[in-house]
């Protein structure tokens, strides 16, 4: 087991609305290791988006990461100012790309530039430089005649092809990490294989860590060294992919793989399985979130938030139930 | 993006010819007789007979109109009733002052209420951002002849830093420093209202365009935020705020009219102020000919510039000229 | 076409909020539910506020000829630009006549000058905007062309030319204004008329085998009122302005009477020694003209059923 490169230790997130503090990540730990890819899976308002943004520190009020560490290289992002995260983590150690193609690429300005102004925020190129370097780019996210395509506009492109236009910029400084959060939520079947495929291969090729959000499974199963499931803020399970497909603990996890079963010939099924709702996280009843929705719900579930308590290796799961029995609970 | 110029050119065509029979019919009933005017009081009914037949003031409506487009198109405004001149010889030199007044106006009132729009914008809810808004929103509302009497007060009357009236003629005159001195003040006020309006409405669309999805991602990439506010977000927001732009330089054509007539500018507002007063239908026709064409010229140069502006109209017609 | 202005009357809304149609989801109640409105609107303190000042100021001058405390057109020499004093609460201008006395009668000119001409020009833009929009064809084509070479005019400008040729006076003001405010509510009432039109109760109450007429009076005004108002309102504001301006220019009100415009440029003549002449009515002007601005404000968030709830 290598050194962590990524370490986020005890993250907390609230968003302060109106009508409450929303606490859309709560005390959220993980570790991501060089060149090991990170799976994180929840339903839809789970909290993935937003420990994502939090780890460049672009969540806006009024949210505000509000505890916990996030350490990368020694030294914790949430200690940095603004202006270190901007020269020397956003777009250059850590890249991101977004859930919408359509929307994220800036409608006025040509791909190419937009590829471009990353080399010349963090590479000190020259406008030519920062140019060839954009082609390469655009070459290598498997754009056809990337010399002739650097100046057109976003409209000329299809979502497909401007995830790759985002992806190119993500990874224009060589990023340590990439952080992809749903990055095919919105484009077509076909093409959410091909834009997976080359997340894979860029991934491979320059050793980059990646976190990659998605509420697919079999995304997870295929692509992921690592997993961690979040429920209403919170990780509810956490181990190496393999372990946890094998062998899910928390009742959430196995609701998951349940239906995942059921819905077998249909590989890429979305996570709508068990009965009911995620709750939103504002003013929580005490005990556990998931407690509404569980086959195993006990009284001590009620009363108190259940640990995550270290199992086996990495693996790590958040239920009275695991820490009572720690063998395999719904046997 | 050649024929959408076209296209918008042709439009217009049109509108430009719906104007002129507005403006004929309108002064057409407007009350005075032109030949009692001419012919002075004392006149008897056979003399002003006379001067309305060689005026040409007792034929049919349609052919009065066509005359009257025809002369137009040759530059004959007709003759003044009051200098008994040729309109054309003095309503152009009014035109330009008026133009030189709406235009630096016009330029103050974008440079100053862009900067504030997108100060606050970048600062949404802080203090700066709440005061400036409460100022803005009353500036916006006050009326350019009080604004105008205010700043005399202040800048004339009391500090006496310009001069509130005196300029007789921008061009000649006193040179270029005399005029920029009697310009500041009317400019000044002039401005004003505008550059609230504009703040207010640049402030909105870069709210709206920093909370755009491409915004987050500029942040993502590690751009700076001084970059991405003037790069991303303001090219973005940049359309409604020329929109803005120019409907408030159309706007000053007509709102120097206020105040031209307090600070004596000597422009088409005074001149058209002055011909109403004396019912001298061609210099008024004439005015606000000028004006509602400049209205049509400015409205057709903000399409134009939005439509170049915008990629999707600008490169895809390019594009397709090109093959 | 973009025409100016009243487009630019709408200071407080961001840009221009409120000229834009809210009626993409219509009702069948439309104005009816008037209670929910009021209790939404009084929940914004600025819309109240700007309410309780524009209903005293209305008061005061309705009441003028009762509270007024001196004649507003008796000339005393001897109180030439007097400055404020115990008599005199807000001194008295050039000629010697109360200050606070003319602001009370003037009001009730300068008031029925914002408020007379643009409801008169609503409910002309609903006629028109309701035939060119729900009849259609060419109709609507005649209308709009006609809008369009209206358009081509600055509203203050359309104003100033049809105030010079009638004889001045308030009935000018009140004409002008309504006249070149007209194709800009027209405008929008098309706008909504159109938008309503498309929406399934219409064609539900069709199918009913309701006529035109009754679908028109039941169905889609009370849809475009609320919008229709909120912009009237607002343009209130803005059309105290104008018309204070025309009578800066001598093309409004005459003497002896006088409204805010008037005792504005009366103050010309004294503004260096009694500047208050000026100051006052001018304050007055801003005052009652953002008043409108945030009362239209408050109506449309309190009529847009989208935003009654927060
Ligand atoms: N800008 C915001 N303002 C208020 N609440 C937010 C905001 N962003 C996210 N949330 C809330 O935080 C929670 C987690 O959201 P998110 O991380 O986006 O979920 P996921 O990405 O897992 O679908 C949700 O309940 C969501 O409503
Ligand atoms: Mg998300």
């Amino acid at each position: 087991m290598s050194e962590p490169l990524l370490c986020v230790e005890g993250l907390r997130t609230s968003f302060h609305l109106e009508g409450g503090v929303l606490r859309a990540v709560n005390d959220v730990s993980f570790a991501l290791e060089p060149g090991r890819v990170l799976g994180i899976v929840g339903e839809s308002g789970s909290g993935k988006s937003v420990t994502a943004l939090s780890i460049l520190r672009l969540v806006d009020p009024p949210g505000r990461i509000e505890g916990g560490r996030i350490r990368f290289r020694g030294r914790d992002l949430l200690d940095l100012s603004e202006a270190e995260m901007e020269r020397e983590i956003r777009g250059d150690r850590i890249g991101m790309i977004f859930q919408d193609p359509m929307t994220s690429l800036n409608p006025v300005f040509p791909v190419g530039v937009q590829i471009a102004e990353v080399v010349e925020a963090h590479q000190n190129a020259t406008r030519e430089e920062s140019r060839r370097r954009a082609i390469e780019l655009l070459g290598l996210v498997g754009i056809p005649h990337p010399e002739d395509r650097f100046s057109d506009y976003p409209h000329h492109f299809s979502g497909g092809m401007r995830q790759r236009v985002l992806i190119a910029a993500a990874i224009a400084s060589q990023p340590d990490i990439l952080i992809a959060d749903e990055p095919t939520t919105a484009l077509d079947v076909t093409i959410q294989a091909q834009i997976l495929g080359l997340l894979g291969d860029l991934q491979r090729r320059f050793g980059t860590a990646m976190v990659l959000i998605t509420h697919d499974l079999g995304v997870i199963a295929t692509m992921a060294d690592d997993v961690m499931v979040m429920y209403a803020g919170r990780a509810v399970e956490q181990g190496s992919a393999q372990d946890v497909f094998e062998r899910p603990r928390h009742p959430y996890t196995q609701g998951l793989f349940d239906s995942l079963i059921r819905l077998d010939d249909s590989p890429h099924s979305e996570l709508r399985p068990i009965p009911g709702n995620p709750p939103v996280p504002i003013d929580l009843p005490p005990g556990c979130s998931f407690r509404p929705r569980c086959r195993h719900a006990m009284d001590i579930c009620g009363l108190e938030v259940p640990s995550l308590l270290p199992g086996a290796g990495r693996r790590r799961v958040a239920c009275h139930l695991a820490s009572a029995q720690p063998a395999s609970p719904a046997a | 993006m050649g024929w959408f110029i076209a296209g918008r050119l042709l439009a217009a065509i049109p509108v430009l010819f719906g104007v002129s029979v507005v403006v004929f019919t309108l002064l057409h009933f407007a009350p005075g007789d032109v030949a009692s005017v001419l012919a002075g009081p004392m006149a008897s009914e056979a003399i002003k007979e006379a001067i309305r037949e060689s005026l040409g003031l007792n034929r049919p409506l349609p052919v009065q109109f066509l005359k009257w487009l025809g002369n137009l198109l040759h530059g004959d405004f007709g003759t003044s009733l009051v200098y008994k001149r040729p309109v054309a010889e003095f309503i152009f030199e009014k035109f330009f002052n008026t133009a030189l007044m709406a235009v630096s106006g016009a330029l103050l009132a974008c440079m100053i209420g862009i900067t504030i729009g997108i100060f606050a914008a970048s600062k949404a809810h802080s203090l700066f951002d709440r005061v400036t808004m409460a100022v803005t929103m009353v500036v916006g509302s006050t009326p350019l002849f009080w604004l105008g009497l205010i700043l005399v007060l202040l800048f004339a009357l009391t500090w006496r830093v310009f001069p509130a009236t005196g300029m007789t003629s921008p061009v000649g005159g006193g040179g270029f420093l005399d005029v920029v001195r009697h310009l500041v003040l009317p400019a000044v006020a002039a401005a004003m209202p505008s550059a609230a309006i504009i703040s207010r409405t640049a402030r909105a669309c870069m709210i709206e365009t920093l909370g755009q999805n491409y915004i987050r991602v500029a942040r993502a990439k590690g751009l700076r935020r001084n970059l991405i506010l003037r790069k991303h977000a303001f090219r973005n927001a940049l359309p409604p705020i020329a929109t803005v732009c120019g409907l408030e330089l159309a706007f000053l054509l007509t709102g120097v009219f206020f105040v031209e007539v307090v600070f004596a500018w000597p422009g088409l507002g005074n001149a058209l102020y002055y011909a109403i007063i004396a019912h001298d239908i061609p210099t008024v026709q004439a005015a606000v000919l000028l004006i509602a064409l400049s209205f049509v010229v400015i409205n057709l140069a903000v399409d134009v510039l939005n439509a170049w502006l915008d990629p999707r109209i600008r490169v895809s017609t390019a594009r397709q000229g090109g093959r | 076409m973009k025409g100016h202005s009243p487009d630019r009357a709408i200071v407080p809304a961001d840009a221009r909020g409120s000229a834009s149609v809210g009626v993409t989801s219509g009702t069948r109640s439309g104005l009816r539910g008037l209670a929910g409105a009021w209790r939404a609107y009084r929940r914004d303190r600025s819309s109240l506020i700007a309410l309780v000042f524009l209903l005293m100021v209305a008061g005061a001058s309705l009441l003028a000829p009762a509270i007024a405390p001196h004649d507003p057109s008796d000339a005393v020499t001897f109180r030439h630009a007097a400055p404020m004093s115990e008599g005199l609460v807000l001194g008295a201008d050039g000629d010697g006549r109360d200050v606070l006395s003319r602001l009370l009668w003037g009001g009730r000119i300068s008031l029925m000058v914002a408020v007379l001409p643009t409801l008169l020009a609503l409910a002309l833009s609903l006629v028109i905007g309701i035939a060119a929009g729900y009849f259609g064809r060419w109709s609507d084509h005649v209308a709009m062309r006609i809008l369009d070479m209206v358009f081509a005019f600055p509203l203050v400008l359309l104003a100033i030319v049809i105030a010079s040729m009638l004889s001045p006076g308030i009935l000018t003001v009140t004409v002008a204004i309504m006249v070149a405010l007209t194709p800009y509510i027209t405008r929008l009432v098309r706008t909504a008329t159109q938008s309503v039109k498309g929406l399934p109760f219409i064609e539900a109450a069709h199918a009913a085998g309701a006529g035109e007429l009754a679908i028109v009076t039941r169905y889609v005004l009370p849809n475009v009122l609320a919008p229709a108002l909120v912009y009237a309102t607002t343009l209130m504001g803005f059309m105290m302005v104008v018309g204070a301006g025309l009578s800066f220019l001598g093309l409004g009100t005459q003497p002896p009477d006088a409204d805010w415009g008037v005792m504005v440029a009366d103050g010309r003549a004294v503004l260096r020694k009694a500047p208050h002449v000026t100051i006052i009515p001018g304050v007055m002007i801003i005052l009652v003209s953002l008043s409108f601005a945030f009362v239209g404000d408050g109506l449309r968030d309190a009529l847009d059923p989208r935003r009654r709830h927060r």
